[in-house]
């Protein structure tokens, strides 16, 4: 699946975390820890699949299929919070 | 939804040197003729639109998350939607700062739509003719109220602003209750200071008689709203400026803060990444401005005076001495007894 930021965002990374702004709704995310470098990853590519492979790379005691089925959850009330669309959407 | 502090998270960009606003002040051009605008000329249109987006970019690495344009009046340059969409796709905040006058539905829809985080723009009066004679532009109050409730439909967050002088001393009650009425945020002040150029003819605009109560009764007001933090404390860090916050001038210059304008240097001889981290003179006011001011030291106002260095610098033109608009409120509140 192929993911990219929701335009209606505003983010930036601070001291380690990284905060997240919901333009639309006012509502505001904090990410820390493996979420924070699964949201960073977006930045260098939009497959769902591609970042959890690096993510399994950079934390080599996590498998690749683990970290694809904890991700999924997370990133679908990601994207039900409008933080980020699948890219069909954004067609 | 998880509550973020962001006067705690700018409290610690500050303490540690970490960018977290840049403002941008895009052109002096104006459509109104306001009485006391401290801008001495309505002359430049500003930098070009490339220029400042590579700033933006500069920004965002360094790790801004607040943008704000402001003038002169923005809406007069043909680029802003366009540089407003540069900032978010860049996921930076947009904060805009603008008199509202040539705005309209189809810019406001498309400012809802780009999803900027604040519109701040300035109301003199509820009276049409007071504050039509302070813009000294016919009509203008009837067309920004009409543009600050279109802002409300679009669900747009606003902050209105009421400049107290003479002319309007006691605007901020019904401007306050417009403004409490409608959700909107805030801010009021009897500071007129000086023209950038030094032409002190707006301090002949201020407020003249019953200052004391009015100092009083806006401090009441402006404890129920968000309002810009500036310490009583006249040690460690003053304010943002140049801690967290750069501003850019129209001509390139580079300020901690538009109302420190204070050269640090000049994107269009360097950058903004070079003059953060390596400018002589940022550093310098970095590490100064720590120390403590040897006027307040002994001052029996400084418990309760909000001195601002910008002020200090502009009016009094001593970046580390008593600021004498300052003083004036200080005096004030003392006799108040806050
Ligand atoms: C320079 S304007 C730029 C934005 C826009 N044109 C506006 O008027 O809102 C920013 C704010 O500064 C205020 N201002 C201008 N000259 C001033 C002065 N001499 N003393 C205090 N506030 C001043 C304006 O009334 C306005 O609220
Ligand atoms: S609208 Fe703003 S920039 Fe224009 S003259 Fe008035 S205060 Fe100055
Ligand atoms: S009145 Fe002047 S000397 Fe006293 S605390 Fe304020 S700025 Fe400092």
């Amino acid at each position: 699946m192929k993911i990219t930021y929701s335009k209606n965002i505003a983010w930036q990374e601070f001291f380690g975390t990284v905060h997240i702004f919901n333009e639309i709704s006012h509502e505001a995310f904090i990410l820390n820890d493996l979420a924070k470098e699964f949201w960073l990853l977006i930045s260098k590519s939009n497959d769902f699949d591609e970042i959890c492979y690096m993510l399994s790379k950079n934390f080599s005691t996590i498998s690749f299929e683990q970290v694809k089925s904890d991700f999924n959850e997370f990133m679908v009330d990601l994207i039900h919070n409008d933080l980020l669309h699948t890219v069909e959407d954004e067609l | 939804m998880i509550s973020v502090d962001l006067n705690e998270l700018s409290e610690k960009c500050k303490k540690n040197q970490r960018l977290f606003n840049v403002m941008f002040v895009l052109l002096n051009g104006c459509d109104q003729n306001c009485i006391h605008c401290y801008i001495p000329n309505h002359n430049s249109y500003g930098l070009p639109t490339q220029k400042i987006k590579d700033t933006i970019l500069e920004a965002r690495s360094l790790g801004a998350l607040n943008i704000t344009f402001t003038g002169g009046e923005i809406l007069l340059r043909k680029d802003l939607f366009e540089l407003i969409e540069f900032a978010r796709n860049q996921f930076l905040r947009v904060f805009l700062m603008s008199n509202a006058y040539s705005l309209n539905e189809t810019k406001i829809k498309r400012l809802s739509q780009l999803g900027i985080a604040e519109f701040s723009t300035t109301v003199f009066s509820m009276d049409p003719k007071i504050h039509d004679m302070i813009t000294r532009t016919k009509g203008s109050f009837e067309q920004i109220y009409k543009n600050i409730l279109l802002l409300k439909k679009y669900d747009i967050s606003v902050t209105i602003k009421t400049p107290l002088m003479e002319l309007n001393k006691y605007a901020y009650k019904q401007v306050e209750a417009f403004a409490r009425e409608n959700n909107f945020n805030f801010m009021t002040t009897t500071t007129i200071f000086t023209k950038a150029d030094g032409d002190d003819s707006p301090h002949e605009l201020q407020i003249r008689d019953g200052l004391h109560d009015i100092t009083m009764e806006i401090e009441e007001i402006l404890n129920n709203y968000r309002s810009i933090s500036l310490s009583t404390n006249k040690e460690g860090i003053p304010c943002s400026a140049g801690f967290s916050n750069i501003c850019i001038n129209y001509d390139g210059d580079v300020w901690p803060c538009n109302s420190l304008m204070l050269k640090v240097g000049n994107i269009l001889e360097g950058n903004l990444t070079n003059i953060w981290t390596n400018s002589v003179e940022l550093n310098l006011w970095r590490k100064k401005s720590v120390e403590p001011i040897s006027a307040c030291t002994t001052c029996k106002l400084k418990g309760v005076c909000l001195r601002c260095p910008g002020m200090a610098l502009l009016e009094d033109n001593n970046l580390y001495g008593c600021s004498s608009s300052a003083k004036k409120i200080a005096i004030e509140k003392f006799k108040g007894g806050s």
